[in-house]
Protein backbone atom coordinates (compact mmCIF):
# COMPACT_ATOMS: atom_id res chain seq x y z
CA UNK A 1 0.00 0.00 0.00
CA UNK A 2 1.31 3.42 -0.92
CA UNK A 3 1.41 5.54 2.27
CA UNK A 4 2.75 8.73 0.68
CA UNK A 5 0.74 10.02 -2.31
CA UNK A 6 2.79 10.03 -5.50
CA UNK A 7 2.79 13.82 -5.98
CA UNK A 8 3.93 14.41 -2.40
CA UNK A 9 6.57 11.69 -2.69
CA UNK A 10 7.90 13.28 -5.87
CA UNK A 11 8.15 16.71 -4.17
CA UNK A 12 10.00 15.14 -1.21
CA UNK A 13 12.36 13.46 -3.68
CA UNK A 14 12.98 16.76 -5.51
CA UNK A 15 13.53 18.79 -2.33
CA UNK A 16 15.92 16.23 -0.89
CA UNK A 17 18.21 16.82 -3.89
CA UNK A 18 18.91 20.35 -2.59
CA UNK A 19 22.20 20.80 -0.70
CA UNK A 20 21.94 20.32 3.06
CA UNK A 21 18.42 18.88 2.87
CA UNK A 22 17.86 15.26 3.78
CA UNK A 23 14.74 13.12 3.48
CA UNK A 24 13.35 14.21 6.86
CA UNK A 25 13.72 17.94 6.21
CA UNK A 26 12.35 17.48 2.69
CA UNK A 27 9.27 15.74 4.12
CA UNK A 28 8.77 18.55 6.64
CA UNK A 29 9.06 21.21 3.91
CA UNK A 30 6.75 19.35 1.54
CA UNK A 31 4.08 18.94 4.24
CA UNK A 32 4.42 22.64 5.14
CA UNK A 33 3.89 23.64 1.50
CA UNK A 34 0.87 21.34 1.35
CA UNK A 35 -0.69 22.87 4.45
CA UNK A 36 -0.31 26.46 3.21
CA UNK A 37 -2.90 28.01 0.82
CA UNK A 38 -2.68 26.87 -2.79
CA UNK A 39 -1.83 30.41 -3.95
CA UNK A 40 1.43 30.32 -1.97
CA UNK A 41 2.43 27.01 -3.57
CA UNK A 42 1.61 28.44 -7.01
CA UNK A 43 3.65 31.56 -6.30
CA UNK A 44 6.63 29.42 -5.23
CA UNK A 45 6.29 27.22 -8.32
CA UNK A 46 6.05 30.33 -10.51
CA UNK A 47 9.18 31.81 -8.96
CA UNK A 48 11.09 28.57 -9.54
CA UNK A 49 9.82 28.42 -13.12
CA UNK A 50 10.88 32.01 -13.81
CA UNK A 51 14.32 31.65 -12.24
CA UNK A 52 16.31 30.36 -15.19
CA UNK A 53 14.46 32.52 -17.70
CA UNK A 54 14.91 35.75 -15.74
CA UNK A 55 18.41 35.34 -14.36
CA UNK A 56 21.53 34.91 -16.46
CA UNK A 57 25.25 35.36 -16.04
CA UNK A 58 26.68 38.84 -16.60
CA UNK A 59 28.98 38.49 -19.62
CA UNK A 60 31.54 40.74 -17.94
CA UNK A 61 31.87 39.56 -14.34
CA UNK A 62 29.81 36.31 -14.44
CA UNK A 63 27.55 37.37 -11.55
CA UNK A 64 23.93 36.24 -11.56
CA UNK A 65 21.87 39.12 -12.89
CA UNK A 66 18.60 39.99 -14.58
CA UNK A 67 20.44 42.35 -16.94
CA UNK A 68 23.61 42.02 -18.94
CA UNK A 69 25.84 43.79 -17.93
CA UNK A 70 24.82 43.48 -14.27
CA UNK A 71 24.01 46.38 -11.94
CA UNK A 72 27.57 46.55 -10.62
CA UNK A 73 29.26 46.41 -14.03
CA UNK A 74 26.96 49.11 -15.42
CA UNK A 75 27.40 51.46 -12.43
CA UNK A 76 29.65 54.29 -13.65
CA UNK A 77 30.34 55.50 -10.09
CA UNK A 78 32.35 52.36 -9.38
CA UNK A 79 36.05 52.01 -10.11
CA UNK A 80 36.20 49.84 -13.23
CA UNK A 81 39.97 49.66 -13.08
CA UNK A 82 39.88 47.65 -9.85
CA UNK A 83 38.68 44.04 -10.07
CA UNK A 84 38.00 41.82 -7.07
CA UNK A 85 38.16 38.12 -7.94
CA UNK A 86 35.87 35.91 -5.84
CA UNK A 87 34.96 32.24 -5.86
CA UNK A 88 31.17 32.33 -5.79
CA UNK A 89 28.28 34.83 -6.13
CA UNK A 90 27.75 34.48 -2.35
CA UNK A 91 31.25 35.92 -1.78
CA UNK A 92 30.35 38.96 -3.88
CA UNK A 93 27.30 39.54 -1.67
CA UNK A 94 29.45 39.23 1.48
CA UNK A 95 31.93 41.85 0.21
CA UNK A 96 29.14 44.15 -0.99
CA UNK A 97 27.60 44.05 2.50
CA UNK A 98 30.77 45.63 3.90
CA UNK A 99 30.37 48.68 1.65
CA UNK A 100 34.17 48.99 1.70
CA UNK A 101 34.83 47.93 -1.88
CA UNK A 102 34.03 50.29 -4.73
CA UNK A 103 35.51 48.40 -7.65
CA UNK A 104 33.98 45.69 -9.84
CA UNK A 105 34.07 41.91 -9.56
CA UNK A 106 35.02 38.77 -11.42
CA UNK A 107 33.39 35.53 -10.28
CA UNK A 108 35.35 32.34 -10.90
CA UNK A 109 32.43 29.98 -10.15
CA UNK A 110 34.66 27.54 -8.32
CA UNK A 111 38.17 26.89 -7.08
CA UNK A 112 40.92 24.59 -8.29
CA UNK A 113 40.23 21.10 -7.02
CA UNK A 114 41.89 18.30 -9.03
CA UNK A 115 40.25 15.65 -6.83
CA UNK A 116 36.85 16.89 -8.02
CA UNK A 117 38.00 17.24 -11.61
CA UNK A 118 38.13 21.05 -11.46
CA UNK A 119 41.16 22.61 -13.10
CA UNK A 120 41.87 26.07 -14.54
CA UNK A 121 39.77 25.35 -17.64
CA UNK A 122 36.69 24.57 -15.53
CA UNK A 123 36.63 27.96 -13.80
CA UNK A 124 36.63 31.47 -15.31
CA UNK A 125 40.39 32.01 -15.28
CA UNK A 126 40.85 32.51 -19.03
CA UNK A 127 37.97 35.00 -19.03
CA UNK A 128 39.71 36.96 -16.27
CA UNK A 129 42.98 37.04 -18.22
CA UNK A 130 41.16 38.17 -21.37
CA UNK A 131 39.37 40.87 -19.38
CA UNK A 132 42.56 42.15 -17.79
CA UNK A 133 44.28 42.33 -21.17
CA UNK A 134 41.32 43.96 -22.90
CA UNK A 135 40.39 46.57 -20.31
CA UNK A 136 42.67 49.13 -18.67
CA UNK A 137 42.85 47.42 -15.28
CA UNK A 138 45.07 48.96 -12.62
CA UNK A 139 44.70 46.36 -9.88
CA UNK A 140 43.33 42.88 -9.35
CA UNK A 141 42.36 42.07 -5.76
CA UNK A 142 42.19 38.34 -5.18
CA UNK A 143 39.40 37.63 -2.71
CA UNK A 144 39.33 33.84 -2.62
CA UNK A 145 38.82 32.14 0.75
CA UNK A 146 41.77 31.22 2.87
CA UNK A 147 41.00 27.49 2.64
CA UNK A 148 43.52 25.22 0.88
CA UNK A 149 41.69 25.27 -2.52
CA UNK A 150 41.13 29.03 -2.18
CA UNK A 151 44.79 29.68 -1.43
CA UNK A 152 45.97 27.49 -4.30
CA UNK A 153 43.61 29.26 -6.68
CA UNK A 154 44.99 32.60 -5.47
CA UNK A 155 48.59 31.41 -5.99
CA UNK A 156 47.73 30.18 -9.47
CA UNK A 157 46.06 33.49 -10.39
CA UNK A 158 48.99 35.48 -9.00
CA UNK A 159 51.35 33.43 -11.18
CA UNK A 160 49.21 33.91 -14.29
CA UNK A 161 48.68 37.64 -13.71
CA UNK A 162 52.26 38.46 -12.80
CA UNK A 163 53.76 41.03 -15.13
CA UNK A 164 50.37 41.87 -16.63
CA UNK A 165 48.73 43.82 -13.80
CA UNK A 166 49.47 44.62 -10.12
CA UNK A 167 47.87 41.92 -7.96
CA UNK A 168 46.83 42.23 -4.29
CA UNK A 169 45.38 39.64 -1.92
CA UNK A 170 42.85 39.97 0.91
CA UNK A 171 44.71 40.24 4.22
CA UNK A 172 44.87 37.06 6.24
CA UNK A 173 45.40 36.80 9.96
CA UNK A 174 43.73 37.15 13.34
CA UNK A 175 39.95 37.65 13.03
CA UNK A 176 38.41 40.56 14.96
CA UNK A 177 37.38 39.56 18.46
CA UNK A 178 39.76 36.63 18.66
CA UNK A 179 42.12 36.04 21.54
CA UNK A 180 45.55 35.41 19.99
CA UNK A 181 46.16 32.60 22.46
CA UNK A 182 43.68 30.54 20.44
CA UNK A 183 45.20 31.28 17.04
CA UNK A 184 47.15 28.44 15.47
CA UNK A 185 50.82 28.99 14.73
CA UNK A 186 50.34 29.40 10.97
CA UNK A 187 47.60 32.01 11.26
CA UNK A 188 49.69 33.93 13.76
CA UNK A 189 52.78 33.68 11.54
CA UNK A 190 50.78 34.95 8.54
CA UNK A 191 49.44 37.90 10.53
CA UNK A 192 52.97 38.83 11.62
CA UNK A 193 54.19 38.64 8.02
CA UNK A 194 51.28 40.78 6.82
CA UNK A 195 51.49 43.32 9.67
CA UNK A 196 50.53 46.93 8.94
CA UNK A 197 52.12 50.18 10.05
CA UNK A 198 50.02 51.59 12.89
CA UNK A 199 49.69 55.26 13.74
CA UNK A 200 47.27 58.14 13.97
CA UNK A 201 48.15 59.58 10.58
CA UNK A 202 48.65 56.27 8.87
CA UNK A 203 45.53 55.62 6.87
CA UNK A 204 47.44 53.85 4.14
CA UNK A 205 48.03 50.17 4.73
CA UNK A 206 51.77 49.95 4.41
CA UNK A 207 53.79 46.87 5.11
CA UNK A 208 56.43 47.42 7.75
CA UNK B 1 31.05 9.68 26.54
CA UNK B 2 33.52 7.45 24.76
CA UNK B 3 36.26 9.90 23.83
CA UNK B 4 39.19 8.56 21.87
CA UNK B 5 42.42 10.13 20.63
CA UNK B 6 44.08 9.65 17.30
CA UNK B 7 46.33 11.30 14.70
CA UNK B 8 45.44 11.60 11.07
CA UNK B 9 45.94 13.40 7.78
CA UNK B 10 42.91 15.12 6.26
CA UNK B 11 42.05 13.56 2.89
CA UNK B 12 38.68 15.18 2.25
CA UNK B 13 36.49 17.94 3.67
CA UNK B 14 32.81 18.18 2.76
CA UNK B 15 30.42 20.89 3.94
CA UNK B 16 27.37 19.44 5.67
CA UNK B 17 24.28 21.49 6.38
CA UNK B 18 24.52 25.08 7.56
CA UNK B 19 27.59 24.89 9.73
CA UNK B 20 29.01 21.37 9.94
CA UNK B 21 31.75 19.62 8.03
CA UNK B 22 32.42 15.94 7.42
CA UNK B 23 36.12 15.22 7.56
CA UNK B 24 37.81 12.10 6.20
CA UNK B 25 41.21 11.28 7.66
CA UNK B 26 43.77 8.59 7.11
CA UNK B 27 44.99 7.38 10.49
CA UNK B 28 47.69 4.90 11.36
CA UNK B 29 45.34 2.94 13.61
CA UNK B 30 41.82 3.52 12.26
CA UNK B 31 42.68 3.59 8.54
CA UNK B 32 40.25 5.71 6.57
CA UNK B 33 38.13 7.45 9.15
CA UNK B 34 35.24 9.91 8.76
CA UNK B 35 33.71 12.07 11.45
CA UNK B 36 31.49 15.12 11.70
CA UNK B 37 32.80 18.43 13.04
CA UNK B 38 29.77 20.23 14.44
CA UNK B 39 29.77 23.98 13.88
CA UNK B 40 33.12 23.81 12.07
CA UNK B 41 32.12 26.27 9.33
CA UNK B 42 31.44 28.98 11.89
CA UNK B 43 34.18 28.06 14.31
CA UNK B 44 36.59 30.89 15.05
CA UNK B 45 38.62 29.11 17.71
CA UNK B 46 38.26 25.37 17.96
CA UNK B 47 38.59 24.29 14.33
CA UNK B 48 39.78 27.36 12.45
CA UNK B 49 42.54 26.55 9.91
CA UNK B 50 42.69 22.98 11.18
CA UNK B 51 40.18 21.04 9.13
CA UNK B 52 41.90 21.72 5.84
CA UNK B 53 43.12 19.32 3.17
CA UNK B 54 46.47 17.62 3.82
CA UNK B 55 46.79 18.85 7.43
CA UNK B 56 48.22 16.49 10.03
CA UNK B 57 46.18 16.66 13.23
CA UNK B 58 46.06 15.13 16.66
CA UNK B 59 42.38 14.90 17.43
CA UNK B 60 39.84 13.67 19.91
CA UNK B 61 36.52 12.21 18.83
CA UNK B 62 33.38 10.85 20.38
CA UNK B 63 32.73 7.35 19.08
CA UNK B 64 29.28 7.04 20.63
CA UNK B 65 27.45 7.62 17.35
CA UNK B 66 27.62 5.74 14.05
CA UNK B 67 29.25 8.85 12.55
CA UNK B 68 31.76 9.90 15.23
CA UNK B 69 31.84 13.54 16.32
CA UNK B 70 35.09 15.47 16.26
CA UNK B 71 35.58 16.97 19.70
CA UNK B 72 38.85 18.85 19.34
CA UNK B 73 41.82 19.03 17.00
CA UNK B 74 45.40 20.08 17.46
CA UNK B 75 47.33 21.14 14.38
CA UNK B 76 50.66 19.33 13.93
CA UNK B 77 51.57 20.31 10.39
CA UNK B 78 49.56 22.08 7.72
CA UNK B 79 52.12 21.67 4.90
CA UNK B 80 51.52 25.29 3.95
CA UNK B 81 53.75 25.29 0.88
CA UNK B 82 51.25 23.00 -0.85
CA UNK B 83 48.82 25.92 -0.77
CA UNK B 84 51.20 28.22 -2.62
CA UNK B 85 52.10 25.94 -5.47
CA UNK B 86 49.54 24.51 -7.87
CA UNK B 87 51.69 21.63 -9.27
CA UNK B 88 52.53 20.45 -5.74
CA UNK B 89 48.88 20.77 -4.74
CA UNK B 90 47.84 18.65 -7.76
CA UNK B 91 50.32 15.92 -6.78
CA UNK B 92 49.22 15.96 -3.12
CA UNK B 93 45.59 15.86 -4.34
CA UNK B 94 46.34 12.80 -6.46
CA UNK B 95 47.89 11.01 -3.48
CA UNK B 96 44.85 11.81 -1.32
CA UNK B 97 42.46 10.67 -4.05
CA UNK B 98 44.32 7.36 -4.29
CA UNK B 99 44.19 7.00 -0.49
CA UNK B 100 40.43 7.59 -0.57
CA UNK B 101 39.93 5.02 -3.31
CA UNK B 102 42.18 2.30 -1.99
CA UNK B 103 42.01 2.38 1.81
CA UNK B 104 39.24 1.16 4.07
CA UNK B 105 37.81 1.89 7.50
CA UNK B 106 39.24 -0.03 10.46
CA UNK B 107 42.16 -1.13 8.32
CA UNK B 108 44.99 1.16 9.34
CA UNK B 109 48.55 0.63 8.19
CA UNK B 110 51.19 2.61 10.14
CA UNK B 111 53.65 2.17 7.25
CA UNK B 112 51.27 3.75 4.72
CA UNK B 113 50.51 6.54 7.21
CA UNK B 114 54.24 7.26 7.67
CA UNK B 115 54.83 7.16 3.90
CA UNK B 116 51.94 9.56 3.33
CA UNK B 117 53.18 12.00 5.98
CA UNK B 118 56.75 11.76 4.66
CA UNK B 119 55.69 12.33 1.03
CA UNK B 120 53.58 15.38 1.95
CA UNK B 121 56.50 16.71 3.94
CA UNK B 122 58.90 16.21 1.00
CA UNK B 123 56.43 17.91 -1.36
CA UNK B 124 56.08 20.73 1.14
CA UNK B 125 59.85 21.21 0.99
CA UNK B 126 59.49 21.35 -2.82
CA UNK B 127 61.82 18.43 -3.29
CA UNK B 128 61.72 16.59 -6.64
CA UNK B 129 57.97 16.37 -6.68
CA UNK B 130 57.31 13.79 -9.39
CA UNK B 131 60.00 11.47 -8.07
CA UNK B 132 58.35 11.65 -4.65
CA UNK B 133 55.02 10.81 -6.22
CA UNK B 134 56.55 7.85 -8.04
CA UNK B 135 58.29 6.47 -4.93
CA UNK B 136 55.03 6.77 -3.01
CA UNK B 137 53.16 4.88 -5.74
CA UNK B 138 55.78 2.10 -5.82
CA UNK B 139 55.53 1.70 -2.05
CA UNK B 140 51.74 2.13 -1.88
CA UNK B 141 50.86 -0.51 -4.47
CA UNK B 142 53.32 -2.92 -2.85
CA UNK B 143 51.71 -2.43 0.58
CA UNK B 144 48.26 -2.91 -0.94
CA UNK B 145 49.36 -6.27 -2.32
CA UNK B 146 49.42 -5.22 -5.97
CA UNK B 147 53.20 -5.13 -6.38
CA UNK B 148 54.10 -5.45 -10.07
CA UNK B 149 56.82 -7.95 -10.94
CA UNK B 150 59.76 -6.19 -12.57
CA UNK B 151 62.26 -9.01 -11.97
CA UNK B 152 62.04 -10.69 -15.41
CA UNK B 153 60.01 -11.10 -18.59
CA UNK B 154 56.94 -13.10 -17.64
CA UNK B 155 57.28 -15.24 -20.80
CA UNK B 156 61.00 -15.93 -21.39
CA UNK B 157 62.12 -15.31 -17.81
CA UNK B 158 65.00 -13.02 -18.87
CA UNK B 159 65.66 -9.41 -17.97
CA UNK B 160 68.50 -8.64 -20.36
CA UNK B 161 66.51 -9.00 -23.60
CA UNK B 162 68.59 -8.10 -26.64
CA UNK B 163 66.28 -5.27 -27.66
CA UNK B 164 66.39 -3.79 -24.16
CA UNK B 165 62.76 -2.66 -24.11
CA UNK B 166 59.84 -4.04 -22.15
CA UNK B 167 56.10 -3.66 -21.90
CA UNK B 168 54.26 -3.64 -18.61
CA UNK B 169 51.03 -5.59 -18.83
CA UNK B 170 48.53 -4.60 -16.11
CA UNK B 171 46.44 -7.77 -16.59
CA UNK B 172 49.40 -9.86 -15.41
CA UNK B 173 51.07 -7.25 -13.13
CA UNK B 174 54.27 -8.17 -14.92
CA UNK B 175 56.62 -7.13 -17.70
CA UNK B 176 57.19 -8.74 -21.05
CA UNK B 177 60.18 -8.17 -23.36
CA UNK B 178 59.75 -7.03 -26.95
CA UNK B 179 60.82 -10.42 -28.27
CA UNK B 180 57.99 -12.18 -26.46
CA UNK B 181 55.09 -9.79 -26.93
CA UNK B 182 53.77 -6.74 -28.70
CA UNK B 183 52.41 -3.51 -27.23
CA UNK B 184 48.68 -3.31 -26.59
CA UNK B 185 46.47 -0.32 -25.74
CA UNK B 186 46.81 -1.09 -22.02
CA UNK B 187 50.52 -1.89 -21.87
CA UNK B 188 53.24 0.67 -21.15
CA UNK B 189 56.65 0.71 -22.81
CA UNK B 190 59.58 0.73 -20.37
CA UNK B 191 63.32 0.95 -20.91
CA UNK B 192 65.61 -1.58 -19.22
CA UNK B 193 66.94 1.20 -16.96
CA UNK B 194 63.40 2.07 -15.80
CA UNK B 195 62.57 -1.59 -15.13
CA UNK B 196 65.74 -2.02 -13.05
CA UNK B 197 65.12 1.18 -11.08
CA UNK B 198 61.53 0.22 -10.30
CA UNK B 199 62.68 -3.22 -9.18
CA UNK B 200 65.27 -1.65 -6.88
CA UNK B 201 62.72 0.84 -5.50
CA UNK B 202 60.43 -2.06 -4.54
CA UNK B 203 63.19 -3.84 -2.65
CA UNK B 204 64.52 -0.82 -0.74
CA UNK B 205 62.95 0.57 2.46
CA UNK B 206 60.70 3.50 1.53
CA UNK B 207 62.83 6.22 3.14
CA UNK B 208 66.01 4.94 1.47
CA UNK B 209 64.44 4.69 -2.00
CA UNK B 210 64.90 8.46 -2.40
CA UNK B 211 68.59 7.74 -3.06
CA UNK B 212 67.75 6.19 -6.43
CA UNK B 213 68.49 8.43 -9.40
CA UNK B 214 65.66 8.43 -11.92
CA UNK B 215 65.98 10.30 -15.22
CA UNK B 216 63.02 12.51 -16.20
CA UNK B 217 62.28 9.96 -18.96
CA UNK B 218 62.19 7.08 -16.45
CA UNK B 219 59.87 9.05 -14.17
CA UNK B 220 57.56 9.82 -17.08
CA UNK B 221 57.42 6.15 -18.14
CA UNK B 222 56.91 4.93 -14.59
CA UNK B 223 54.15 7.41 -13.79
CA UNK B 224 52.31 6.43 -16.97
CA UNK B 225 52.68 2.78 -15.94
CA UNK B 226 51.20 3.39 -12.48
CA UNK B 227 48.43 5.55 -13.89
CA UNK B 228 47.33 2.81 -16.31
CA UNK B 229 47.85 0.07 -13.73
CA UNK B 230 45.75 1.90 -11.13
CA UNK B 231 43.00 2.62 -13.64
CA UNK B 232 42.98 -1.04 -14.64
CA UNK B 233 42.75 -2.26 -11.04
CA UNK B 234 40.09 0.26 -10.02
CA UNK B 235 38.28 0.08 -13.35
CA UNK B 236 37.95 3.86 -13.32
CA UNK B 237 40.02 6.95 -14.03
CA UNK B 238 41.44 8.90 -11.09
CA UNK B 239 40.51 12.49 -11.95
CA UNK B 240 43.63 14.10 -10.44
CA UNK B 241 45.90 12.40 -12.99
CA UNK B 242 44.63 14.75 -15.70
CA UNK B 243 46.03 17.70 -13.74
CA UNK B 244 49.43 16.10 -13.23
CA UNK B 245 49.80 16.21 -17.03
CA UNK B 246 49.34 19.97 -16.92
CA UNK B 247 52.26 20.33 -14.52
CA UNK B 248 54.81 18.71 -16.85
CA UNK B 249 57.05 21.73 -16.78
CA UNK B 250 57.62 21.25 -13.09
CA UNK B 251 60.86 19.90 -11.61
CA UNK B 252 61.47 16.19 -11.64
Amino acid sequence: MEVVPQALGQLIEDLSRLPGIGKKTATRLALYILRRPESEAQSLAGDLFELHGAIKLCSNCFAFSENDPCVICSDQRRDHQLICVVEEPGDLMAIEKTGAFKGVYHILHGVLSPMDGIGPKEIKVDDLLARVQKEAIKEVLIGTSSTVPGEVTASYLIERLQGIVPVTRLACGIPMGMDIKYADQHTLARSIEARNRAGLNSTRKENC
Amino acid sequence: MSLRNSSGIVLKVVDFGESDKIITFYCAKEGKFSCIAKGAKRSTKRFVNKLELFTLLDFQYNARYSLPTLDQADLQNSFTELRNNYPLYAIAGLICELMLQWTHENDGDPHIFSALAHTLSQLNNQKTSKKNLLLFLVFFYSRLGYQPDFSHCTKCGKLDGGLGNFYFMPEQSAICCRKCGAQTSRSTALSLATVKLLGQAQKMPFLKSARLQFSPHSIQQSLLLYRRYGNFLLDREISSWAFIDLTRHYLY
